[in-house]
C-alpha cells in the first residue's frame, strides 16, 4: 500500500496559523534589532526603507490571519497558501538584507530557520526548490552588489571595512551559507517525513481501532439478540408449568424449575444489558428532548421497587419543586436512573436505606443516589465504571453483569455530564452525576 | 366463550399462551405469520388478536396492526401486541405514548408471565 507522506489538512492549517504567530515575533525582532545596530553600534541604516519592509510584512501577515479566520481553504489552496507566504518571507528577508549590509550582515544565516520551518510543512520537492531560489537570490544579491550593479548600505560602526568587495570572503560565504540550507533541508524532509509516516500509521491505527470496536458492538448486538428470543420461549413455558397451566407437577419437579427458571432468568438480563450497551454505544445522535427528571425518577422507581423483592427498604426521594427541566436523551437517562436506583436496592440490606437527592448548579441538574448498602472496597473504586467489572464482595452474593455501571457512564459523559463514586464499605455507597439543564430554562 | 387469534412466528410462545389461555376456556385459533394472521383474522372474526412484532420482517407486527385497523370490518378487534423489548431496559413500548402512532390496544412482554396475560386479556375483552 503506498502511504500518503502529505500532512493531514487539519495539521497544516494550525503550522500556518503558527507562522503567522512567528511571523509577528520577525517582525518585533527585526525592530529591536534596529534599534540595537542605531543605539548601540551607531550604524546608520536606512531606518524609513526598513521600517515600510516591516510595515509589509505586518500587512500581508494580518493578511494572512484575516484570510485563515474567515475562509477554510481547500487541500490545494492551503499549499498553495503556504508558498505564497514562503516566498514573500524570502523576499523580505531577502531585501532587509540588502539594507542592512548584504554579505556583511550575519543575519543572512537567519534563513536556516525559514528553511527548516518550511521543510516540515511542504514536500520534499518543493522544499529542495525553496532552497535553490534562497540561495539564487541571497548569492545573486552578494554578486550584484560586488560588481555595483546595485547599490550596497554598508554597516559601519559595526564593519569598518568593505567586505562585500572581498571575492574570496563571498566565495566562502556563498559556499557555507548554500551547503548549510540545503543539508538544513535534506535533515528536517528526511526527519519530518518519517514523522509524517507514522503519525499516518498511527492514524490508520486507530481507525482501524475504531472500527473493529464498532464491529464487536454491533456483534455482540446481534448474538445478544438472537439469544433473548429463545430465553423468552424457555422463560414462558416454564411459567406455563410452573403456573399449573400444564397439569400438577410435583414439589421437586417444581423446585428444580424454578431453579432453571432463576437461571434463565439471569442470562435474560446478561442478554438485555449486553442489548443495551450496544444500542446505545451504536446510536450516532442523542435524541434530545426537554423533559421533568422527576417523572424519569418515578418511571425508574416504579420498575426497581418490584425487584427488591422481600427486602424492606426504606426509599426517599428529595426534589426541589422549582428544578428546571433537563435537555437530554430521556430514554438514556431512565437508563441511568434505573439501573442506579436499582443497585442501590440490590446492594443495600433489610432495614437500610435509599435516597434520591435531587438538585441543581451551574446549568446542570445534580443526582445523588445514596444508600445505606455494603459499600465499595477502596481497591475496586477505580474500576467501577470498567465494562464487566464487579466489585470483589457482590461477585458471589448477587448476580449482576457488570455492565451497568460503564453503560450509566458513558451515557452521561455523552451528554457532556460526569459521574463519580463516594463509598465506604460496609457502610453505604454514593452515586453523583449531573445532566445538563435546557438551554430554553438557562435563558428565561 | 372468547375467541383469540394469536399470530407469533416462536412456537413455543403459541404453545405458552395457548395453554394459558385454553385453561381458562378461551377458543385459540393461531398463525405462524403475519400475513396468514390477517387471512385467518378476516375469516374467523376473533374477539381478540395477540399479536408479535418481528416475524418475517423486522416490524411485521406493526405493519399488521395497521391492516387491521384499517379495514372497518376487523378495526374494533382489540389488539395485544407482544414485545420482546424489555421494560426495565426503558426502551419499552407504552401505551400512553405510543399509541398515536401504534394502533394497537395493549402490550404484553416475553417473557409472557400468565397472570399478567390473563388479566390484560379480561381488561382487553371487557372493554369491547
Amino acid at each position: 500500500m503506498k502511504q500518503t507522506t502529505n500532512l493531514l489538512e487539519e495539521e497544516f492549517l494550525q503550522r500556518l496559523e503558527w507562522f503567522i504567530y512567528i511571523r509577528w515575533a520577525a517582525i518585533v525582532f527585526i525592530i529591536l534589532l534596529f534599534l540595537t545596530a542605531i543605539n548601540l553600534f551607531k550604524v546608520i541604516l536606512p531606518a524609513r526603507t526598513i521600517f515600510l519592509l516591516a510595515l509589509f510584512i505586518a500587512i500581508y501577515n494580518a493578511g494572512f490571519k484575516l484570510y485563515l479566520k474567515h475562509k477554510t481553504p481547500s487541500t490545494a489552496n492551503i499549499r498553495r497558501f503556504a508558498i505564497i507566504q514562503s516566498m514573500l518571507d524570502i523576499i523580505s528577508l531577502t531585501i532587509l538584507i540588502h539594507f542592512t549590509g548584504g554579505a556583511e550582515n550575519p543575519f543572512i544565516f537567519y534563513f536556516i530557520f525559514h528553511t527548516i520551518f518550511t521543510s516540515m510543512l511542504l514536500s520534499k520537492k518543493e522544499s529542495y526548490i525553496q532552497a535553490g531560489i534562497i540561495c539564487f537570490l541571497v548569492v545573486g544579491l552578494f554578486i550584484f552588489e560586488y560588481l555595483d550593479a546595485m547599490p550596497h548600505y554598508p554597516v559601519r560602526g559595526f564593519l569598518n571595512t568593505d567586505v562585500y568587495k572581498n571575492s574570496a570572503y563571498l566565495t566562502a560565504i556563498s559556499f557555507v551559507f548554500s551547503s548549510t540550507i540545503f543539508i538544513a533541508t535534506f535533515f528536517t524532509t528526511s526527519v519530518s517525513e518519517r514523522l509524517r509516516l507514522k503519525e499516518n500509521e498511527l492514524k490508520e491505527a486507530a481507525l482501524k481501532l475504531l472500527e473493529k470496536d464498532r464491529l464487536k458492538d454491533e456483534y455482540v448486538k446481534m448474538v445478544s439478540h438472537d439469544l433473548k428470543s429463545p430465553l423468552a420461549s424457555i422463560q414462558s413455558l416454564l411459567e406455563v408449568i410452573l403456573g399449573g397451566f400444564a397439569g400438577a407437577a410435583d414439589e421437586k419437579t417444581k423446585e428444580i424449575l424454578q431453579r432453571i427458571y432463576k437461571k434463565t432468568e439471569f442470562l435474560h438480563y446478561y442478554t438485555k444489558d449486553l442489548l443495551d450497551l450496544s444500542r446505545i454505544r451504536a446510536e450516532k445522535n442523542l435524541n434530545l428532548t426537554i423533559f421533568d427528571i422527576k417523572d424519569v425518577i418515578d418511571t425508574a422507581v416504579e420498575i426497581a421497587v418490584p425487584k427488591m423483592g422481600e427486602k424492606d427498604i426504606k426509599f426517599n426521594l428529595e426534589i426541589p419543586d422549582n428544578l428546571p427541566d433537563a435537555e437530554a436523551d430521556k430514554e438514556q437517562i431512565t437508563y441511568v436512573f434505573l439501573n442506579l436506583i436499582s443497585n442501590a436496592f440490590k446492594y443495600t440490606p433489610s432495614g437500610g436505606n435509599v435516597l434520591v437527592k435531587v438538585s441543581q448548579n451551574d446549568g446542570f441538574i445534580i443526582t445523588e443516589v445514596k444508600d445505606t448498602g455494603i459499600g465499595i472496597p477502596a481497591e475496586d473504586m477505580p474500576h467501577m465504571f470498567e465494562e464487566f467489572f464487579r466489585a470483589g464482595n457482590v461477585t458471589k452474593t448477587t448476580k449482576g453483569t457488570g455492565l451497568g455501571l460503564s453503560l450509566a457512564k458513558y451515557i452521561i459523559e455523552r451528554h457532556g455530564g460526569n459521574i463519580s463514586i463516594e463509598s465506604e464499605l460496609g457502610k453505604g455507597t454514593i452515586f453523583r452525576f449531573t445532566i445538563p439543564i435546557s438551554a430554553m430554562e438557562m435563558s428565561s | 366463550m372468547a375467541k383469540i387469534l394469536i399470530i407469533d412466528d416462536d412456537a413455543d410462545i403459541v404453545e405458552a399462551v395457548k395453554i394459558v389461555l385454553e385453561s381458562k376456556g378461551y377458543t385459540i385459533i393461531t398463525a405462524n405469520e403475519g400475513d396468514a394472521g390477517y387471512k385467518k383474522a378476516e375469516a374467523e372474526r376473533p374477539d381478540l388478536v395477540i399479536l408479535d412484532v418481528m416475524m418475517k420482517t423486522k416490524d411485521q407486527g406493526f405493519q399488521i396492526s395497521y391492516k387491521l385497523k384499517n379495514n372497518p370490518e376487523l378495526s374494533k378487534i382489540p389488539i395485544l401486541m407482544l414485545t420482546s423489548v424489555g421494560r426495565e431496559t426503558g426502551f419499552r413500548f407504552n401505551k400512553e405514548t405510543d399509541a398515536d402512532y401504534l394502533p394497537v390496544e395493549e402490550f404484553i412482554e416475553k417473557p409472557i408471565k400468565p397472570k399478567d396475560l390473563l388479566v390484560k386479556i379480561e381488561k382487553l375483552l371487557k372493554q369491547k
